[in-house]
């Protein structure tokens, strides 16, 4: 799969599955949103949503910074 | 016809050429809203100003810290202390007093429409989640142009808000449950800010100067740089 533009193998993460590859980048669910394959997840997905090698995953930081 | 003098047309030359005298006359008449001087402001401010933008609101309600000095380029070791908005306006006008700056104070709900009066365009650079959100609904109601800058310790990127493209809600939905982290909580690199800000300001001069819509969320990831193409998501409030 392609994670913010980067190649990323399903293999490295213990789940195939989003908990696991935000846990992967050491990410809180709540401090991000997630773009799969162009379209927004809703966050009440965030917790089922299974990823597979084609996705193209973009996770997008909550930042409130000036 | 906006008239020129001499020494504004040495000045803007290099631009003239890109998009032309009717160009560089948009910017001149083109009036911006500037929301906190932070370290995403300082630089959207600097390159407004440097560019020709000829009116730009600024609010700001805050005193220079010295811990703001590695990022916010405006401000110098004589500026702690004192007040963000009237040393700003001191360097703008020394930096190009063709630019009007009007001081609004502190940004808040009540207040937002006589700020958003007669603007063409808003950068929002605040260090306030809230207030993102908050101008997004109040700019995407009213369909000003707005431009979101956002910092964090690891990421932080450029969100246009172009009535009826794409919202802020369309990808972040609402404020989250979570406290975020910040440059004052998590740290920041400072010239991350520089970027961000520089792009906010780039994204305005093409807006206001060629009519340049951006439709791309543009995120900076510490070497990397990558544009999203924004969509509008079904499920925003807005849409």
């Amino acid at each position: 799969m392609v994670v913010n533009g980067q190649s990323l193998s399903l293999q490295v993460l213990p789940e195939a599955t989003l908990v696991s590859l935000l846990e992967y980048f050491r990410l809180s669910p709540q401090r991000v949103a997630v773009e799969i394959n162009g379209e927004i997840l809703p966050r009440e997905e965030f917790f089922k949503r299974k990823l597979q090698e084609e996705d193209n995953i973009e996770i997008i930081h909550f930042a409130g910074g000036g | 016809m906006s008239d020129f003098s001499t020494s504004e047309l040495e000045r803007y030359s290099r631009q003239i050429l890109l998009f032309g005298r009717k160009g560089q006359e948009k910017l001149k008449k083109a009036r911006v809203g500037l929301v906190g001087l932070g370290g995403l402001g300082c630089p959207a401010l600097l390159y407004l100003s440097a560019a020709g933008v000829g009116y730009i609101r600024i609010a700001e309600f805050d005193i220079v810290e010295c811990h703001n000095l590695s990022r916010q380029i405006l401000f110098s070791q004589e500026d702690c202390g004192q007040r963000k908005d009237l040393q700003a306006q001191k360097k703008i006008n020394q930096l190009n007093p063709n630019v009007t700056t009007a001081l609004f104070g502190r940004l808040h709900e009540q207040n937002m429409d006589e700020f958003a009066q007669d603007l063409h365009l808003i950068l929002e650079g605040s260090d306030n989640l809230e207030l993102k959100f908050f101008l997004n609904d109040a700019c995407y109601a009213s369909k000003i142009p707005l431009i979101i800058g956002a910092l964090g310790p690891e990421q932080g990127h450029v969100f246009p808000v172009f009535y009826p493209h794409a919202c802020y809600r369309c990808v972040f939905v609402d404020v989250p449950s979570e406290e975020i982290p910040t440059c004052a909580s998590a740290g920041v690199i400072s010239p991350m800010a520089g970027t961000l800000g520089s792009m906010m300001a780039s994204l305005a001069v093409q807006f206001l100067a060629m009519e340049m819509v951006p439709q791309d969320l543009l995120v900076v990831e510490k070497t990397r740089w990558r544009s999203i193409p924004l969509k509008l998501n079904p499920r925003c409030p807005h849409h």
